[in-house]
């Protein structure tokens, strides 16, 4: 019986239809002025976003949407053309992102890349120390780095990101050669150090308890490090200390992007080009964004952020990016 | 654990200034794309348990699988879909509930059809000697044999309704979870717990369960009496 097949599959196609075309209608965009952010976990996580939130909209009559994902799908989005600027912290990422002709220089600006402030990466670890991090860190002269060969010499458990996100991307290039760690690639991770290299491929908060649970070491952004040790619950992480911060090698630099409403967008399924101007950005809202963010009134805001809360202030703003 | 159903009473106080705008999106997100679901589910579900046709059995395993759709890859590919660089980006969907519901109604059509196919076979069996020998027309018997698995209908319905509140994978994907538009409960947990904030996490959940128990109490008792009248009768 031909009939039932049919019968079904017509029902189906009408519903699925249907549906959408009542979803579609159901969709009558607002006519709000709207500036679409794709930002990474990591900066939302911050809690920083939500914090500046009603004064940007107070101030430019503006609705910011952010969505966050990790570094890759937040740059990803970008290029799939779902955001009008992207606030991310991963040079490597970013510098593919402008040479791929996605993000263009605003007026006023020096380059694509607007690096608008920066905090430090903390090596986190048991108070018990056992590959002596301290003492490495107290001889003079020593970097950060002799502190990740401390930890490789010693064999003491560390625990990595595993995800390719800016954490991640920061570790790999902190480790001594000797150790064999060559890029973000998790299938590339020498035989000989899976025995205290854990790589678990999860995001920073699950890497912190994983941390404190095993007595590792572990690379982490200060503010969600802070925020698990002063949760409302208390402290999470009681066993964990920041064992080396304020290194040069360790700094976290965030930038703001424009996307370039002219980029060489292709399609998301035939990857063939698309026509110029068929995707939908709106360079204006991002402008707006980004003067904004590097505007007197957010400068002074971010300058205070986590004081009350941390003791001090979670981000620091830098200047010379204007032409 | 004390802080956890403090935090949750606040929530449900109406103390949190985020809760209504999540409690808001999600309700009208898990209700639409349930009711979608069920309706097309049970539709597909009721057409194959009521027809023996060639390929059934391959339909029914297809349907099978198809319960078993991982949402993080369902929500990618419809992420891909429906950027503003693929075929549907001009509907503007991306980031938005109704896409959300489009993910959610992919999902659960599925298992609403594999649920009532399993479950209404049986009793079409049983019924359908007796129909066709009262002789209605074939909509006259669908309709009956409908009314004859009400009871395992509700009970697809509120498991739809159950998927759809729960869900997290493919919602995040491609409403990326944005605050006062597509945050919804389940993503709202995720990011708590990102965030570190447990108390948080654990008292949404808490109300999303509570939600769901008053839902499966409605049904219950729905049934309860409608059972106690059919016996009187």
């Amino acid at each position: 019986m031909k009939k039932g097949f049919k019968l079904i599959a017509l029902v189906c196609i009408f519903a699925l239809l249907f549906t959408c075309l009542t979803l579609v209608a159901c969709n009558k965009k607002t006519p709000e002025k709207i500036v679409r952010i794709s930002t990474t976990t990591s900066v939302n996580d911050s809690g920083l976003m939500e914090y500046l939130r009603p004064y940007f909209e107070a101030d430019t009559g503006y609705k910011w949407e952010i969505s966050s994902a990790g570094t890759g799908a937040a740059i990803a989005a970008a290029t799939y053309g779902n955001a009008d600027v992207i606030l991310v912290h991963s040079k490597k990422s970013e510098e593919e992102f402008v040479a791929g002709g996605f993000s263009y220089v605003v007026d006023g600006y020096a380059a694509e890349r607007v690096s608008f402030m920066h905090n430090f990466f903390v090596l986190v670890g048991p108070s018990t120390d056992p590959a002596r991090v301290k003492a490495v860190k107290n001889q003079s002269g020593t970097t950060v780095k002799d502190g990740f060969a401390a930890i490789a010499e010693h064999e003491s458990t560390f625990i990595s990101r595993g995800d390719k996100s800016g954490t991640h991307n920061k570790e790999i290039t902190l480790w001594p050669e000797s150790v064999g760690i060559v890029d973000n690639n998790v299938a590339n991770i020498p035989e000989g150090i899976k025995g205290w290299y854990k790589s678990l491929g999860a995001g920073m908060g699950a890497c912190l308890l994983a941390a404190q649970q095993q007595n590792g070491y572990v690379l982490t952004d200060k503010a969600t490090f802070l925020s698990y040790k002063n949760a409302s619950d208390g402290d999470r992480l009681p066993a964990l200390e920041i064992l080396w911060e304020e290194d040069s090698a360790m700094k976290n630099t965030y930038s703001i992007l424009c996307v370039n409403k002219d980029a060489p967008f292709v399609s998301s399924v035939t990857g063939e080009a698309l026509p110029a101007g068929s995707v939908k950005i709106d360079p204006e809202a991002a402008e707006v964004f980004l003067k904004w963010m590097t505007g007197e009134h957010a400068s002074q805001l971010i300058a205070v952020y986590g004081v009350e809360q941390y003791g001090g202030s979670l981000f620091t703003l830098d200047s010379g990016y204007r032409a | 654990m004390g802080s956890v159903f403090e935090k949750a009473g606040q929530l449900i106080l109406g103390k949190d200034p985020l809760i209504g705008s999540i409690l808001g999106t999600t309700m009208y997100m898990a209700v639409l794309s349930s009711l979608i679901a069920f309706l097309l589910g049970a539709i597909i579900g009721m057409l194959i348990a009521n027809h023996n046709f060639k390929g059934k059995t391959v339909v029914k395993i297809i349907l099978r699988t198809l319960m078993g759709l991982p949402p993080v890859v369902v929500g990618i590919v419809l992420y891909i879909l429906f950027s503003n660089t693929g075929p549907f980006g001009a509907l503007g969907l991306i980031y938005s509930v109704p896409l959300m519901i489009i993910a959610q109604v992919v999902l659960i059509t599925p298992i609403a059809a594999g649920m009532t196919e399993s479950s209404v076979a049986s009793v079409v069996e049983l019924c359908k000697p007796t129909l066709k020998g009262l002789g209605l027309s074939p909509l006259k018997r669908f309709g009956l044999t409908i009314f004859e698995c009400k009871y395992q209908l509700v009970s697809v319905y509120l498991f739809a309704f159950a998927r759809a509140i729960s869900e997290v994978g493919a919602v995040q994907i491609v409403g990326g979870n944005i605050l006062y538009k597509t945050r919804v409960m389940t993503t709202a947990i995720a990011l708590n717990y990102n965030t570190g904030d447990f108390a948080y996490a654990v008292a949404l959940g808490i109300i999303l369960l509570a939600i769901a128990l008053a839902m499966n109490l409605t049904a219950g008792i729905l049934q309860l009496v409608a059972r106690r009248r059919h016996d009187r009768v």
